[in-house]
C-alpha cells in the first residue's frame, strides 16, 4: 500500500505519548480497593399459580368440547340430509295399492309381505 | 496470582465468588496497558484515557455474570473499552477540524505526556480530523498492526467495511499532510 509506506517512512509507528511512571501498579490498586460489590444474577423463579397449572388442561378441555360440538353438528346436517332423502324416497315408492291393502286391516303382516312379494303386484 | 493460559479456566475463576476478586486483579494487571493505548490514542489526554479505562474495568467486573464466553475474554474487554470510549469522544465532540489542524498540533504538543516531535504532533492531530469509528480502525491496523479478523471481532464491523474503512482512512491523513506540508 503506497500511502501507507509514505506514511510509515515519514512519521513512523513509534508511540508519541507516554504515561506517568508507575501509572499502571497505581491504576491497579486503586482499582481493585474500590470495586463495587457484583450482584448475583438474580434467578427468582416465576410463581406457578394453580390457574397456570390447569391452564393446558383447560385447553384441553375445551378444545375437546369444540370437537364434540363441531362433530355433532355435522352429524346433525348429514342425518337431516338422510332425513329429507328418505321422506324423498318414501314419497317416491308411494303407491295407491299399498294404501288400499293397508285399509283394509283385515290382513295380517304377513299377508301384506305375501301380497308385496306375489308376482302378481309386480 | 498469574493468568491461566486456558481461557475456560480463566472464565470458570472469574465466575467462582471465591476466586473472582483474584482472578480479575491478574485480568486487569495483564491487559490495562493495552487497553490503556487502546483509549489513550484515541482521546489523547492522559486523564480522560485513565477515567474511560477505570470505566471499562468497573463494567467488567459489574457484568462477568452475564459474560458466556462467547467471545474471548480480550476481545470482550477491548469491546467494553471501544464502546465507552465512543461514547465520551460522542459527548465530548473530541474531533479536530481541518481548518484547526495546526493549532491541534501545537496542543498536542504542549501535552505533558507527549515526546514525539512537531511531525507526530501534526499525524496524530490529522488522525483526530477523522470520524471516530475510522479513528480507531487506523489506529488499531497503523500502530497495533491488528489483524482485521480481531478487529472485526471487536468492532462488530466486516473485515471488508474494515479494510475499506482503513484504505480511506491512510488515504485522507496523507492527502491532508501533503496538503499541510
Amino acid at each position: 500500500m503506497k500511502d501507507e509506506d509514505k506514511l510509515i517512512e515519514q512519521y513512523g509507528k513509534k508511540q508519541p505519548f507516554t504515561m506517568p511512571e508507575g501509572y499502571l501498579e497505581q491504576l491497579h490498586e486503586q482499582l481493585m480497593n474500590n470495586l463495587p460489590e457484583t450482584q448475583p444474577i438474580a434467578t427468582t423463579e416465576a410463581k406457578v399459580t394453580l390457574m397456570t397449572r390447569i391452564k393446558p388442561l383447560l385447553y384441553m378441555a375445551a378444545m375437546f368440547v369444540g370437537i364434540i360440538f363441531m362433530v355433532q353438528g355435522i352429524m346433525y346436517v348429514q342425518q337431516s340430509h338422510l332425513k329429507s332423502d328418505n321422506i324423498a324416497a318414501a314419497e317416491e315408492l308411494y303407491e295407491p295399492e299399498v294404501d288400499d291393502f293397508m285399509a283394509s286391516s283385515l290382513y295380517s303382516e304377513y299377508a301384506l309381505y305375501s301380497y308385496l312379494t306375489s308376482t302378481d303386484y309386480d | 496470582m498469574s493468568l491461566p493460559t486456558d481461557e475456560d479456566i480463566l472464565i470458570e475463576r472469574l465466575r467462582d465468588t471465591k476466586t473472582r476478586h483474584d482472578t480479575f486483579s491478574a485480568l486487569v494487571k495483564a491487559h490495562s496497558e493495552t487497553l490503556y493505548w487502546h483509549i489513550r490514542r484515541m482521546v489523547l489526554d492522559h486523564d480522560d484515557a485513565n477515567d474511560i479505562l477505570q470505566n471499562t474495568f468497573v463494567k467488567a467486573w459489574m457484568g462477568i455474570d452475564g459474560f458466556l464466553g462467547q467471545a474471548k475474554l480480550l476481545t470482550w474487554l477491548y469491546r467494553i473499552a471501544t464502546n465507552e470510549t465512543l461514547t465520551f469522544i460522542n459527548k465530548s465532540c473530541n474531533r479536530v477540524d481541518y481548518d484547526d489542524i495546526e493549532a491541534a498540533a501545537t496542543s498536542i504538543e504542549a501535552d505533558e505526556w507527549f515526546d514525539g516531535d512537531h511531525l507526530q504532533a501534526q499525524l496524530q492531530a490529522a488522525i483526530q480530523t477523522l470520524p471516530p469509528k475510522q479513528r480507531m480502525v487506523f489506529n488499531m491496523k497503523y500502530y497495533d498492526e491488528m489483524k482485521y479478523e480481531e478487529m472485526s471481532a471487536i468492532l462488530g464491523t466486516s473485515v471488508g467495511a474494515l479494510k475499506a474503512s482503513y484504505h480511506i482512512a491512510v488515504k485522507k491523513i496523507s492527502d491532508f499532510l501533503e496538503n499541510e506540508n
